[in-house]
């Protein structure tokens, strides 16, 4: 016993000298600054180019290293909250910007935005509500998507259609999908081929002028005749017509579920005419081949509009070298960083300079894209709105509740009424329980409340209202449109 | 010539029991087969993460489950887009070095708790215990903040000295030592042997099986293990396998037929671990009552 004892301690000994050896401690001569983000290939690129790009301004000298972290929310928390987080920290969306100012982790920028040039004025105008908080900027894109229509045109012409048209109402898409599904599925076997993956009912709601929140934030409106024709409309979709795949048939096929799960796989082989994504699909779409490929929008229920959405990149409260990470987001709004952005297929670059390239929009190793990749960039720049986010819910309670109401109806445990009723009725009292935690917040909702009784009362006689009543992304864009604004 | 053969059995006795011993194999047929159907339900992951690993990307996820041409060049790749050696090597020398530090402070422990009569003991082995009932995700930040102040954040220490010390290996041990007879150490102890000498001489020897049992467990938990590594290591050089196999699967797609590859290579000592030692794991799971 002790001989072997012993034998397996001189091992180890000598296994951690090896580790030692081949572990060398990092020393640089320059101060380490840490990006916090998701294990990625195109991060190593990235990071060459930034340190390329600082030497070849004159900027001050540092090393960025990776910390990959992404996947697991928790680890940032831990990190963060002990005081020991990246110094750059990517954040998937406008929710979690929140969600982390909330804790104290992201640090207020924007005097060094407008001092720097990466200010909002530097990126796409729907991305505001993404990396504001109440006029404060908090963060910078790493890159801006929406998530559109891709269609396999082979399996369009397979079943005797037109490719679709950019812009298409819920009739014309339901038509199209009932012909094609009749086209390509045999009528005596289980349906294997379906005209798209999935659709986004919030999307689908703004399209018929409804958003989860009101004008000023104040309350989700979820409990309205709109959301109960699209939670019905879907549900037909996939049950009736079956031009989208039910949660079983998604299970028949999925054998794996990672990111997106193998969607694209089954767009490939042709058992999706059509998925919805953002312009990133093309960085796996690249790789089988040259597809025969177009872009649609999602269907619109008169109303057309698309989602932009960002994953951002924040400076933490804590940073030891906050004055060297405001580098980074400056980095972010360069030529340098947004070509790469153009070339790699990661959604739209940050700055939608570059979107009017000729690199972006005609790749030269890629023929069968030219004519798509502006489809991403108009979109975003002329009908994309950010996310409301009400300052008095967190974004992902609100997701988490609109979720699992859908998913009850989907199973019948909920009719359509009383999903979007048990929706609206689960974020209000989350609503109404943040103000009871937080009383300091009661006096601005009493405000908001108040111009949301003016601007009810408004609308009830016909009247326009002052744009800076409005609060909601979605409806400051919205009004505008109908013409609902004050002159 | 004179026969004086055994009093024949009656017939219909015999075929009673022949038919009984016809009716146990043929359930013993059936059993076997269930098991084996059962059994295969246990393979079908494996094999799909094989084929999968033998698939090009675009095949990834699609109900067939055989490649259209087997690409061993996936696995190959592993090693070009990670570096994937390195997590192997980091993942085994942790959990080796957590091995033998937890089953040896846990033998201690449980030699203490176990074989010495000290005021309290019993009393201190329940808290000892009760540690085991709190979620690890609770002690999470204040073990975090201890590395911090220890200065062992993105080092290998840090993974290795918290994971050497635990209330299961000591709980299992310390089972396993109550079975010996107290008459060895007695016998021991007459014949001048010190209660070190006992131990190390005398219990440690006969807890062997217990001892394989959590060397086991405990490699085997370490190996796989996630979420502290992740949280503790920031220098990707010194990722473990379960923290590097992400890379796989990023905002650039999931690369799911490399993922696969890795993993087929990742689990092969842990087969290769049960195959020797399955009979100390099966011990251990009747003893201490738990799956591993």
């Amino acid at each position: 016993m002790r001989r072997l004892f012993f034998t397996i301690l001189a091992i180890l000994t000598a296994a951690s000298i090896f580790t030692l050896w081949i572990n060398p401690e990092v020393h640089s001569p320059y101060p380490i600054v840490y990006w916090v983000t998701d294990p990625n290939p195109a991060r190593d690129e990235q990071i060459a180019l930034f340190h390329q790009w600082l030497e070849d301004n004159d900027y001050p000298r540092m090393t960025l290293r990776l910390d990959t972290a992404n996947h697991r929310i928790e680890k940032k928390i831990i990190q963060g909250v002990s005081g020991v987080a990246g110094d750059v920290m990517d954040v998937p969306s406008g929710g979690g910007m929140r969600y982390f100012r909330s804790i104290g982790l992201l640090r207020d920028i924007t005097e060094p935005a407008l001092q720097m040039g990466f200010d909002p004025s530097q990126t796409f105008s729907s991305m505001l509500p993404e990396i504001t908080y109440q006029g404060r900027q908090y963060m910078f894109p790493c890159n801006v998507y929406t998530h559109l229509v891709w269609v396999n045109l082979d399996s369009i012409e397979e079943a005797g259609l037109p490719p679709p048209p950019l812009q298409w109402d819920l009739d014309t898409f339901e038509e199209y999908g009932k012909r094609y599904v009749a086209a390509v599925n045999p009528p005596d076997r289980r349906q294997t081929r379906f005209f798209i993956n999935t659709l986004q009912t919030p999307q689908l709601r703004r399209s018929l002028g409804l958003d989860t929140f009101n004008e000023t934030l104040t309350a989700c409106i979820l409990d309205d005749p709109r959301n109960v024709k699209i939670l019905e409309r879907i549900r037909k979709w996939r049950e009736v017509d079956r031009i989208l795949p039910t949660a079983e048939d998604e299970a028949s096929f999925a054998t794996e579920a990672g990111y997106e799960g193998p969607v694209m796989q089954l767009f490939n082989a042709g058992n999706y005419a059509m998925f919805l994504m953002g312009r990133y699909a093309l960085i796996q779409l690249r790789e089988f081949g040259n597809l025969n490929l177009s872009v649609s929008h999602p269907p619109h229920g008169g109303y057309p509009n698309v989602t932009a959405g960002t994953r951002s990149a924040g400076i933490y409260t804590a940073s030891e070298h906050p004055e060297l990470a405001y580098y980074f987001l400056k980095f972010l709004a360069s030529e340098e960083y947004n070509m790469q952005i153009v070339r790699d297929g990661d959604a739209l670059p940050p700055n939608p300079a570059f979107t009017r390239t000729e690199a972006f929009l005609r790749p030269p190793d890629y023929p069968n894209e030219w004519g798509l990749h502006e489809r991403f960039s108009e979109a975003v720049r002329d009908l994309g709105i950010g996310h409301s986010y009400s300052p008095y819910v967190l974004f992902a309670q609100v997701m988490r509740n609109i979720n699992n109401t859908e998913a009850g109806f989907t199973a019948r445990v909920f009719t359509a009424e009383e999903a979007a009723r048990i929706t609206a009725e689960r974020i209000n009292r989350e609503i109404q329980r943040t103000l009871r935690e937080h009383p300091e917040m009661r006096e601005d909702y009493e405000r908001r409340l108040a111009i949301q009784a003016k601007i009810d009362e408004r609308r009830a006689a016909g009247l326009p209202v002052p744009l800076e009543w409005i609060e909601n992304p979605f409806y400051q864009r919205y009004y505008a449109n109908m013409g609902w604004l004050e002159q | 010539m004179s026969t004086t053969d055994p009093k024949p059995r009656a017939p219909h006795a015999e075929e009673m029991a022949q038919r009984t011993l016809r009716r146990r194999t043929w359930r013993a047929y059936g059993l076997h087969t269930l098991m084996v159907l059962l059994s295969f339900t246990m393979v079908l992951p494996f094999l799909w993460m094989f084929l999968t690993s033998l698939k090009p990307l675009a095949e990834v996820g699609l109900p067939d489950w055989m490649p259209s041409r087997f690409i061993w060049s996936n696995y190959v790749q592993v090693f070009e887009v990670i570096p994937f050696a390195r997590f192997y090597w980091n993942s085994i020398f942790v959990a080796s070095w957590v091995t033998f530090l937890q089953v040896f402070t846990s033998a201690l422990a449980a030699f203490s708790f176990s074989r010495l009569q000290w005021p309290g003991r019993d009393k201190v082995f329940f808290l000892y215990l009760g540690t085991m009932m709190l979620p690890g995700i609770i002690m999470m930040v204040p073990n975090y903040q201890i590395m911090i102040h220890l200065g062992l954040v993105d080092t290998m220490p840090g993974l290795i000295i918290p994971a050497s010390f635990s209330a299961f290996g000591t709980f299992l041990l310390r089972q396993f030592m109550l079975t010996i007879p107290s008459s060895l150490d007695e016998a021991a102890e007459i014949d001048g042997a010190s209660k070190w000498r006992v131990f190390w001489d005398i219990i440690l020897p006969l807890a062997r099986p217990g001892l394989i049992t959590l060397t086991i467990f405990t490699f085997i938990s370490n190996y796989n293990s996630m979420f502290w590594p992740l949280v503790m290591m920031r220098s990707v050089e010194k990722y473990t396998l379960p923290v590097g196999l992400l890379f796989f699967d990023s905002t650039r797609g999931q690369s799911t037929h490399l993922l696969m590859a890795a993993v087929t290579m990742s689990v092969l000592p842990m087969i290769v671990l049960f195959v020797l030692l399955q009979k100390y794991l099966v011990k251990g799971i009747q003893m201490g009552g738990v799956k591993g």
